[in-house]
């Protein structure tokens, strides 16, 4: 055998070697990958499932150590205090309509901006997104205060036009935000489709709404779940306008249950463990049950609005 | 014609954005004038709003005789520091993860969501007190207690850094989903031919990472990063703004709660503005765009 052969033969047994230490690499590196997101995927999960079953939990069993998950004797107490407690039935629907109506605004009016400053040349342009943009990192305690005392001018105290109106001029609960998710989807359209428009004649709002709008319908739901769920958890806008407990949102019930019991005794705040869960649960309970149904369009959806250009 | 066209545009414009434009002006420029003006005054008349202009006075009891704000302001600015850079590559890394897997892909972005629907609220404050977080985390202290224990070591110089990286692991989760889904968006949008072409090349998966992936996900970086600031200086949770809130409306001294947001705004606009900067020099662009 010559050396040219040998060095010839060698090369093949080593690439032999590298097919298969590469093989077992991937298995082993697809392994690895899957015991480290399960693992994650726990640790994610994990304050959900421990709301869930605390909430179950009959008062004996919250101290018990060997009871860790499953309560043995499960028990609905937790949630027919809580049911109470929050006021449940005229609180939700509260809730659900103020989300709603705000999540509607920002979602149309955000569109319309959003579009405005993707797709319509018009003179300051850049100034006014760079001003968007300074919104957006102004925390909104620092332009609270006056926000209300204008609000206490217009007499909209004790009504939820100080949660509401503000949407419908693109400034809910982080606006800013979701205006920018529009702008950048919009952008990433062709333009093709409205020079053909506007060559038939169309004008700008026709474009908008008959050929743009309908197919921003990734961003529409991206925007409005945001939307919804930023507001059903917001709590400084609820607190500062709504002192009438008639009008309490659902948040605000928790959070005056939370202040009367802990600040009773250290012992009933703790035995009402099960009590809070419950609590937690039913407040979150809307917004887990719009997640689950939408999640599989909404996470597809977050890949299409573009907002990563 | 075409001047006619562009003057229209122009004008569809305004009408457009005009719902912002009230807004802006409304709820956003007019306050941000009153709470810097409001920092120069005491409210001697809440009813009627009455002020008087007491100059500089707010802003010398916070540098000379306010004990508290300035340790939370300084903590505060330091957690920012610390955190951001820990949920961005903790989120990357999760989103590099989730990319090589094919099946259940969206089931798991899902799981990796649901902090944010949970807990954007004061909800999260609720669970923590019940010891969701702390459970976890106090279990895994207790481990590596006993490990370090066990094994002689000297426990608290382990266990101190590890407590705090443990600490922290509660507070990323919470705050990560967003960037998460952000990261897997900006993952699927790279085109493949590129990572193709590497390894035709035979460039390894680690050195397209570094040389496919990051530079192309470098604008959703600076995405997420102002998303991460916007998140934890604004919630509810950290010090400063919890200290700022507790003196606005307890014993309701609106000027000197102004003049404690407008220092804390000055310091965080310049924090955001500082890391863009730096950032923006290594973001880089395929291509043209917009």
């Amino acid at each position: 055998m010559t050396a040219q052969a040998k060095h010839k033969q060698r090369g093949l047994v080593y690439r032999d070697l590298r097919g298969l230490r590469l093989k077992v690499g991937r298995h082993l590196v697809t392994i690895l990958r899957w015991l480290v997101l399960l693992e994650l995927a726990y640790v994610f999960l994990f304050p959900v499932l421990f709301m869930l079953s605390t909430s179950f939990k009959p008062l004996i069993e919250l101290s018990n150590p060997t009871v860790r998950w499953i309560p043995r004797n499960p028990t609905a107490d937790g949630y027919v205090l809580a049911l109470e407690h929050l006021n449940y039935f005229r609180s939700l629907p509260v809730s659900i309509v103020t989300s709603a109506i705000a999540a509607v605004g920002q979602t149309l009016v955000g569109a319309l901006v959003g579009y405005g400053f993707a797709r319509l040349p018009f003179p300051g342009r850049r100034l006014l997104f760079g001003l968007l943009l300074f919104t957006i990192i102004v925390p909104p305690q620092m332009v609270m205060i006056p926000q209300f005392m204008l609000y206490s001018r217009l007499n909209w105290m004790n009504t939820y036009l100080p949660l509401l109106v503000p949407t419908y001029l693109g400034f809910g609960v982080r606006g800013g935000i979701l205006l920018v998710v529009y702008r950048q989807f919009f952008k990433g359209l062709p333009f093709e489709l409205e020079d053909s428009a506007a060559v038939d004649g169309a004008g700008p709002l026709r474009i908008f709404w008959q050929i743009m709008l309908p197919l921003a319908k990734p961003a529409i739901l991206v925007v409005f779940l945001f939307s919804f769920v930023w507001t059903w958890n917001d709590s400084l806008g609820p607190i500062m306008a709504l002192r009438n407990q008639d009008l309490y949102t659902l948040p605000q019930w928790m959070f005056n249950m939370t202040r009367l019991l802990t600040s009773s005794s250290f012992t009933y705040y703790y035995l009402g463990e099960n009590l809070f869960m419950a609590a937690v649960t039913l407040t979150i309970a809307p917004l887990l049950l719009l997640f689950l149904v939408t999640q599989r369009y909404f996470t597809r959806s977050i890949d299409r609005t573009g907002l990563v250009e | 014609m075409t001047f006619n066209l562009r003057a229209q545009r122009a004008i569809w414009g305004l009408i457009f954005i005009s719902p912002w434009i009230v807004g802006t002006a409304l709820l956003f420029a007019w306050p941000i004038m009153r709470t810097i003006l409001l920092s120069f005054q005491d409210v001697t008349d809440l009813m009627n709003l009455q002020t008087e202009w007491v100059g500089l006075k707010h802003y010398l009891e916070i540098v000379q005789s306010d004990v508290d704000f300035l340790p939370a302001l300084v903590q505060t600015l330091r957690d920012l520091v610390l955190n951001v850079p820990l949920i961005l590559v903790f989120s990357m890394m999760m989103a590099v993860l989730l990319q090589g897997v094919t099946r259940g892909q969206l089931l798991l972005r899902a799981v990796f969501f649901l902090p944010v629907i949970v807990a954007s609220g004061g909800v999260i404050k609720e669970v923590i007190r019940a010891g969701a977080a702390t459970d976890m985390v106090s279990t895994t202290i207790q481990t590596f207690q006993r490990a370090t224990v066990a094994s002689d070591i000297q426990s608290t110089l382990v266990v101190a850094p590890v407590q705090i990286i443990v600490d922290r692991l509660s507070l990323i989760i919470w705050h990560t989903g967003v960037q998460i889904l952000l990261f897997t968006a900006g993952l699927n949008s790279i085109p493949n031919y590129l990572y193709e072409a590497a390894r035709v090349d035979g460039a390894s998966p680690w050195e397209s990472f570094w040389k496919i992936t990051l530079p192309m996900i470098s604008p959703v970086i600076v995405i997420a990063m102002i998303y991460t600031y916007v998140d934890l200086f604004s919630d509810p949770l950290n010090p400063v703004v919890e200290y700022i809130m507790r003196l606005t409306f307890g014993p309701l001294r609106l000027g000197f709660g102004a003049a404690m947001s407008v220092v804390y705004f000055a310091l965080v606009f310049l924090l955001v503005v500082l890391t863009l900067r730096m950032m923006s020099k290594a973001v880089f662009h395929l291509g043209e765009r917009g």
